[in-house]
């Protein structure tokens, strides 16, 4: 049994920060994994004929780290509400990993599995980069047949990290390098089971032992690493996208973990390895990462019941219908002329134009907040900041993009996630 | 019997408005509402009733979150009590709601006041911080008080083609009128070159476009007319007064209605005041206006709300003078929330203070000779909450 690539996604972290012999793409204060995950799966989905029944989310990274994150890929995706969700966090071969078990959910009856890897590098991640890369997976027919092969399992750390620690612990890079993720590569690759005439691809957390690794095996070397960083478990999914014009033996490894896959592409495949690459070779060169504007701080009032009753129409972007006009936040009452009628939820549309907009330098947190009016192209007004790093102005085309809007909460016991919808350039 | 022309002002009192580091909040109320009371010649114990004025008691460690803080600051017990609060027209609806109480004739004598503290904190502490942190936990989020005006000045200025000079004329105006108003925060008259050059706020406005942060309160006794005229040596007549509100607080960010050119709340509340004041040409039917400029953005959309001008137009009234001391409809000649600043609660009774005092005819070195009638007018929320008071002389 094999799964099938039917589309892709992928959202790299707009900007490009130099640092030794590489660039890092850097996400920007109000984008986590949640919001890269989404942007990356709303692209993969975007042709979808149905829903996808599963969704796995892999990440080192997880906003929460107790309590779920996928759920909200749910709500911002506006899947529906029975949809299967899982999430892997342990190393960066969870990407490969998410497509074994997406393999299992086919093969159980499963029509549709989205798969998405995504990442958002810590302060002590050196060679990480941020972004997402969403797979959406289904049965026969598709653009490239991905088949697991070996895992590997054995008591190796080259990084962990403990409950608690705030940073991550790396091991020493000589041992990494030498006995680590690349040395579990090595042990795979033998074992490639009706992959002779692939080439190999190695994703590990240290970029240069991957690459000598690969490079044993036959490979070329990853070019990606050097425009993005390394990606987390996103990374050996993106890697799949660029290989996508030959058979290709996957594989990732990190803490003694490993996984392989072969990825045997159609031809019609290779646009996606296009696609995937424009994604990385955009963004914005800035010089260091102190250029990314500070996270904001300050504690809203909020309460959990409030924000899982109002999910509905913020998280899915949802509003309701009347006539032909749509009315956002849902109005308490039906408006003047449908007075007997409840209305019909509807997504709001995501693109629009600024009718208006102000550069806000008072709004604690940022130093300035730029906040736009937005006429919908369905009709429906919508006022949101501007997402980090952007700007608008008026007679300007926007999208809406989730991102995320504030953590605060005075209330120890509410202070959880805040997403929203900001308004980004059309690009 | 309808308020319309069968209540009178027959007391009134400000505090000085500004930075009041040396009183609390109790102070100035009870300093407003004494001063009131003395005004109008009568005794505390006659007074039956009090509405107060206060919309942002979380500032001034929840004083004024009850009408109870008036029974402290004047000793009012047992009396009734009630506080309103409707965001910046709170002020004029205390006046309001105090005033349907003579009409109702269920008091003979009552007191409105309007106080607010809002300087035991600093001016991002203030309104600013509330905004941020005590609002919805998404809807809005990012939204302070000037960067909501600001967004009509951007529009404003890219429909009509203005310029920020045009703005900042409002703001030179206004202070240059505060230099007659004892009682103003701000009486130090400002350049457009200082305007421009003021600090940015919420682009396009600066500082110097902005209301201050400011503590005060102000008091008005009312009466009914047939009172006022027997046992009253001046008193003024409240002609109209009418409140509208268009939209929710979250909604009126989003709902599609408005045009960002202008509020239509404004347009409402005078249409209604206008009605049954019979005033057909307010313009021509105007002696005095003061209307609600927390920004300057906001003075000049309110002329053509009010009616002075046409749609588009209030550059061109503000240009002709016709708003200036010496014009024919002089606007916010106390030097308007520009100079005074805003104590929210406040402001709306300190304007129709203003606006009795001027048909009475006791208005200072701001006296508009013959003055007989005049606008008062306050804008809450964001645009959804406006107060439109016609206040005259005694006919």
């Amino acid at each position: 049994m094999s799964a099938w690539l039917f589309d892709a996604g992928v959202t790299i972290g707009r900007r490009r920060v130099p640092d030794r012999h590489r660039r890092r793409a850097v996400a920007n204060f109000d984008e986590d994994v949640v919001t890269l995950a989404a942007d990356a799966a709303a692209s993969a989905l975007e042709q979808a004929p149905a829903p996808p029944e599963v969704v796995i989310l892999a990440s080192l990274s997880l906003p929460y780290a107790e309590g779920g994150s996928a759920q909200l890929l749910v709500e911002l995706l506006r899947l529906p509400s029975e949809t299967v969700v899982m999430e892997l966090g342990a190393t960066l071969r969870d990407g490969l990993l998410a497509v074994r078990l997406a393999d299992g959910q086919l093969a159980a009856g499963a029509q549709r599995v989205l798969v998405v890897g995504a990442h958002r590098a810590r302060a002590e991640e050196r060679d990480g980069g941020d972004g997402a890369v969403a797979l959406l997976l289904g049965r026969d027919g598709g653009l490239a047949r991905l088949t697991p092969g070996v895992a590997h399992a054995e008591e190796l750390r080259d990084r962990w990290r403990l409950p608690g620690d705030p940073a991550l612990r790396i091991a020493d890079p000589s041992f990494a390098d030498v006995y680590g993720a690349a040395r579990v590569a090595r042990l795979m690759a033998p074992r490639r089971e009706g992959a002779d005439a692939a080439q190999a691809v190695v994703s590990c957390p240290a970029p240069a032992a991957a690459a000598r690794a690969e490079r044993d095996l036959g490979g070329t070397g990853d070019t990606l690493v050097a425009r993005t960083g390394v990606l987390g478990a996103a990374h050996p999914l993106l890697r799949l996208l660029d290989s996508l014009e030959q058979p290709t033996l996957l594989l990732a490894a990190s803490g003694g973990l490993g996984e392989s896959l072969l990825c045997e592409p159609e031809a019609a495949a290779s646009a996606l390895a296009a696609r995937a690459r424009d994604a990385v070779a955009g963004g914005d060169e800035v010089d260091a990462v102190a250029t990314v504007v500070a996270g904001v701080d300050f504690h809203p009032y909020q309460s959990a019941p409030r924000a899982w009753r109002e999910r509905g129409q913020d998280l899915r972007l949802e509003g309701l219908r009347f006539g032909d006009r749509v009315h956002y936040p849902p109005p308490a009452v039906p408006p003047p002329g449908h007075e007997h009628e409840s209305g019909v939820a509807v997504a709001l549309a995501r693109t629009g134009t600024v009718l208006t907009q102000t550069r806000d330098h008072v709004f604690p947190g940022a130093p300035v907040t730029q906040m736009v009016v937005l006429d919908l192209d369905d009709g429906a007004r919508f006022y949101a900041q501007v997402a980090a790093g952007e700007e608008l102005e008026i007679g300007d085309r926007a999208r809406l993009v989730p991102r995320r809007l504030h953590d605060g909460g005075s209330d120890s016991g509410t202070n959880f996630i805040q997403y929203f919808w900001k308004a980004s350039q059309c690009r | 019997m309808p308020i319309a022309g069968q209540v009178a002002i027959i007391g009134s009192a400000s505090t000085p408005f500004g930075v009041l580091h040396d009183r609390g909040y109790l102070e100035l109320l009870g300093e407003a509402a004494r001063g009131a009371i003395a005004d109008a010649g009568v005794t505390q114990e006659r007074v039956e009733a009090a509405w107060l004025g206060t919309a942002e008691p979380g500032v001034a460690a929840l004083l004024g979150d009850a009408g109870t803080a008036v029974t402290e600051a004047i000793a009012f017990a047992p009396k009734p009590v009630t506080r309103v609060s409707t965001f910046c027209c709170t002020g004029m609806e205390a006046v309001r709601a105090a005033a349907m109480a003579i009409a109702a004739g269920e008091h003979e004598l009552v007191l409105a006041v309007g106080a607010e503290k809002m300087r035991d904190v600093s001016p991002r502490g203030s309104l600013v911080a509330r905004t941020a942190n005590l609002t919805h936990p998404t809807l809005a989020k990012g939204r302070s008080a000037p960067g909501q005006f600001a967004l009509l000045a951007n529009r404003y200025l890219q429909v009509y083609g203005h310029e920020l000079a045009d703005l900042a004329a409002v703001a030179v105006k206004n202070h240059e009128h505060a230099q007659r108003n004892p009682l103003a925060h701000f009486r130090t008259p400002v350049t457009v070159e200082q305007v421009l050059a003021a600090p940015r706020v919420a682009e396009p406005l600066g500082v110097l476009d902005c209301t201050p942060t400011t503590d005060g309160a102000a008091a008005v006794i009312l009466a009914s007319v047939d009172w006022a005229r027997e046992h009253a040596d001046d008193y003024a007549v409240i002609e109209a007064i009418s409140l509208a509100v268009v939209d929710g607080y979250y909604a009126g960010f989003f709902h599609g209605e408005p045009d960002y050119l202008g509020f239509r709340v404004t347009r409402e509340a005078a249409a209604r005041a206008y009605a049954a004041a019979a005033i057909e040409s307010p313009r021509e039917q105007l002696d005095v206006v003061e209307c609600h400029d927390c920004f300057t953005i906001t003075e000049l959309v309110n002329y053509e709300d009010l009616g002075l001008c046409g749609r588009g137009e209030g550059v061109e009234l503000l240009r002709s003078g016709a708003t200036t001391a010496g014009g024919d409809v002089p606007v916010n000649l106390s030097g308007g929330l520009q100079a005074c600043g805003h104590p929210v609660g406040a402001t709306g009774v300190r304007m129709i203070k203003e606006i009795a005092d001027q048909v009475i005819g006791r208005a200072g070195e701001r006296q508009v000779g013959g003055a007989r009638r005049g606008l008062a007018h306050t804008l809450g929320g964001p645009g959804v909450a406006s107060c439109v008071a016609i206040i005259g002389a005694p006919r």
